[in-house]
């Protein structure tokens, strides 16, 4: 595995009560305060912007996001990367879209999701835990391979007429006016954050990211961590892919593409450190939201769409940047 | 220790050296061919071409330069790979296809559409190469960014700008005639090979070995906080690996530009995984401080002419993508496993 951890990071010197120091962090404030201020200020200047027919559309649009942004934290957290999400949701999509278009039920339709989805996540975690090729080297591969075997099952041309079965994900799908996959995004982050702060297993995946050795030698069972984090990411892709289905109609041969740049975008916008060892759900939620505002930004200012990704880039270089000045600042301490 | 070497040294003339059973002689031989990964490739290459001659038209100089042609790209970006990956930390270049696309760009503007002359055109463009290298290597370097997430970031910064400046069109026929020259042939190979590759891999190989700076690269590379304290320029040094990989994707935007007579947007697309994909079939090692020009250059040759014979039986682009990646993942699970086998960095 690569040497990448050697320079000492401050998840290191937070081995006792990091728990209730995660949230004394402020990242969650800092957040939630530039959200404000992002919506107040696009709010003033567009009234467009806060009709609660923008809300809705923003939530729901990065509903996927916050869904497989759940996963990647917990990758990232341990050191690793999976930049397969985008294809890996086009495998699931297109074997979700076309069992729905057989006319299958929902019950079945996301089990089927699911678990494609985690065959895939399996794949890849199989290669990193045991394999022990670097993350990087194998998630890249698995992008391409995915999207080939997506494009196989698509047969090179889109799904037409999907009913909408899984409406109940989809944009239109809502529960007291907030849209239900932004729901259970909430719910699934809920649940990551408690599971992370208060499981043994949870904890483990911050020891691996702040030094692999060290956990392994204090017992963690570094491999089975590593491959259960990958086939979680695959299940919330698989989920994610129920979502992208939702509203029927049509599926193009390219969903999926660049997904993973604005998953990775939320996660390290939430400021989990790309490095592994220190980040949290809940901020990779609020991180997923301040993507969604961003994007939705752009469209209502009348900024092109070719140049969405540019300022997408430029966000997560200047949130890394926010996180490397902290960590300089606290090591120094 | 030295002395008893020494006693012993002129004895082996009296005593036979020790015999080997067949089976320890395939182990070293296996060991040698997971070790020296140029030997590995070279036998691949020679069952490619085995294999492949038997069909009509492909093993003829023109065929074979031909597929040389069409992956010179990418054999010079794997290069470019090359070099930034030996600076350790787990360095990659995701970016590289982006700045391909975004140097066609710069190609197709200053001698299409402000009529540069030809040479200040190319000129430019590699410059433009260089300055984004020099971008994701100072932030990487000196600002302290991981490699992966810069390059993942400017990758999308310059695919999306590359695609914004001209409106995702092509400029093909404002080119002038000029940007042809390297596509012309000599005795049926490709000028672009002969100018610009070959002297590309002696320079890198030049640099590698035989320069001050490929010796700390190496360093940098295999234990960057050992070179800190041997006084080491750490920082200039991945500095210098990035810079260098955005030099390659300069060059490789002039050839595919003047190869194609059109500067497109798309240029790059999928040639990072090709080079990614060379560097390490050639044996380099993700950790960083290990790899070789000779495995780069024998990578390049083995993926040109396989996917030259599978073009020539008209296996799908789809499918070499697909083998492209298992390939990948071959070459990537056989570099973690030869270097914990046989302990090789």
């Amino acid at each position: 595995m690569t040497a990448t951890d050697v320079r000492p990071h401050p998840g290191q010197q937070r081995a006792e009560g990091t728990a209730r120091r995660s949230f004394a962090y402020g990242n969650e404030v800092t957040l939630l305060g530039i959200l404000a201020v992002a919506w107040v200020a696009l709010s003033l200047a567009y009234p467009t912007f806060h009709e609660v027919g923008n809300i809705q559309n923003v939530l729901s649009s990065i509903a996927m996001v916050a869904i497989v942004g759940v996963g990647m934290t917990m990758v990232i957290l341990t050191g690793g990367i999976d930049v397969s999400v985008g294809s890996g949701l086009a495998v699931c999509a297109v074997i979700v879209a076309k069992y729905v278009l057989s006319g299958g039920s929902v019950v079945v339709a996301v089990a089927l999701g699911v678990l494609v989805g985690a065959l895939l996540g399996a794949v890849n975690g199989a290669i990193v835990a045991f394999g022990r090729v670097a993350p990087i080297i194998t998630t890249f591969a698995t992008l391409n391979l995915f999207r080939f075997v997506s494009l196989q099952i698509f047969e090179n041309q889109q799904v037409n007429g999907i009913p909408p079965t899984l409406s109940w994900f989809g944009p239109t799908g809502r529960t007291l006016g907030v849209p239900n996959a932004f729901l259970v995004a909430v719910l699934l982050t809920v649940v990551a954050w408690w599971y992370l702060k208060s499981y043994s297993t949870g904890r483990h995946l911050f020891a691996i990211g702040s030094n692999r050795d060290t956990a392994l030698f204090a017992g963690v069972r570094v491999a089975r961590r590593e491959f259960a984090v990958y086939v979680v990411t695959g299940v919330l892709v698989g989920l994610a892919s129920t979502v992208a289905v939702g509203s029927g109609g049509v599926v193009q041969p390219n969903i999926g593409t660049g997904f993973e740049l604005q998953v990775i975008a939320a996660v390290v916008i939430g400021g989990t450190s790309i490095l592994g060892g220190r980040g949290s759900a809940l901020c990779t939620l609020l991180g997923a939201l301040l993507v969604g505002t961003l994007r939705s930004a752009l469209v209502t200012m009348g900024a092109p769409g070719l140049l969405t990704d540019f300022f997408l880039g430029v966000f997560i270089l200047a949130a890394v940047a926010v996180d490397l000045v902290r960590q300089k600042r606290r090591s120094h301490r | 220790m030295s002395q008893t070497t020494q006693a012993t040294a002129p004895a082996p003339s009296t005593r036979p050296a020790p015999r080997q059973s067949p089976l320890q002689r395939l182990g070293r031989l296996g060991r040698l061919v997971l070790v020296e990964r140029s030997i590995l490739l070279a036998i691949g290459i020679v069952i490619v071409l085995a294999y492949y001659g038997q069909y009509v038209g492909y093993f003829t100089v023109g065929y074979l330069s031909e597929q040389l042609t069409l992956n010179l790209e990418i054999g010079l970006l794997a290069l470019g790979q090359l070099v930034v990956i030996i600076s350790g930390r787990g360095a990659i270049d995701l970016s590289a296809g982006a700045m391909v696309s975004m140097c066609s760009m710069v190609l197709g503007f200053t001698a299409g559409l402000w009529h540069w002359p030809f040479w200040v055109a190319a000129l430019a463009t590699i410059g433009a190469g260089w300055l984004m290298g020099a971008l994701n290597g100072y932030l990487a370097a000196y600002v302290g960014y991981p490699a992966i997430i810069v390059t993942l970031a400017t990758w999308y910064v310059w695919k999306s700008l590359a695609l914004y400046v001209h409106n995702t069109t092509p400029i093909s026929s404002e080119l002038p005639g000029q940007v042809d020259w390297l596509a012309g042939t000599v005795a049926g190979i490709r000028i672009s090979l002969l100018a610009v590759w070959l002297p590309i891999i002696v320079l890198t190989w030049v640099l590698l070995n035989r320069t001050l700076y490929g010796r700390r690269l190496y360093g940098v590379g295999t234990n960057d906080i050992a070179a800190r304290f041997a006084r080491l320029q750490v920082a200039r040094t991945r500095f210098h690996a990035f810079a260098f990989s955005g030099l390659m994707a300069g060059a490789a935007a002039v050839t595919v530009t003047s190869y194609y007579h059109s500067a497109r947007a798309d240029a790059g697309d999928p040639m990072v995984l090709r080079a990614i994909t060379i560097a390490v079939l050639g044996g380099v090692l993700i950790s960083g401080g290990a790899g070789k020009v000779s495995g780069v250059v024998l990578a390049t040759l083995l993926v040109a002419f396989l996917n030259g014979g599978l073009t020539l039986l008209g296996v799908e682009s789809q499918y070499q993508l697909a083998a492209l990646g298992l390939l990948l993942l071959g070459s990537a699970l056989l570099n973690v496993w030869s270097a914990r086998r046989f302990g090789i960095r």
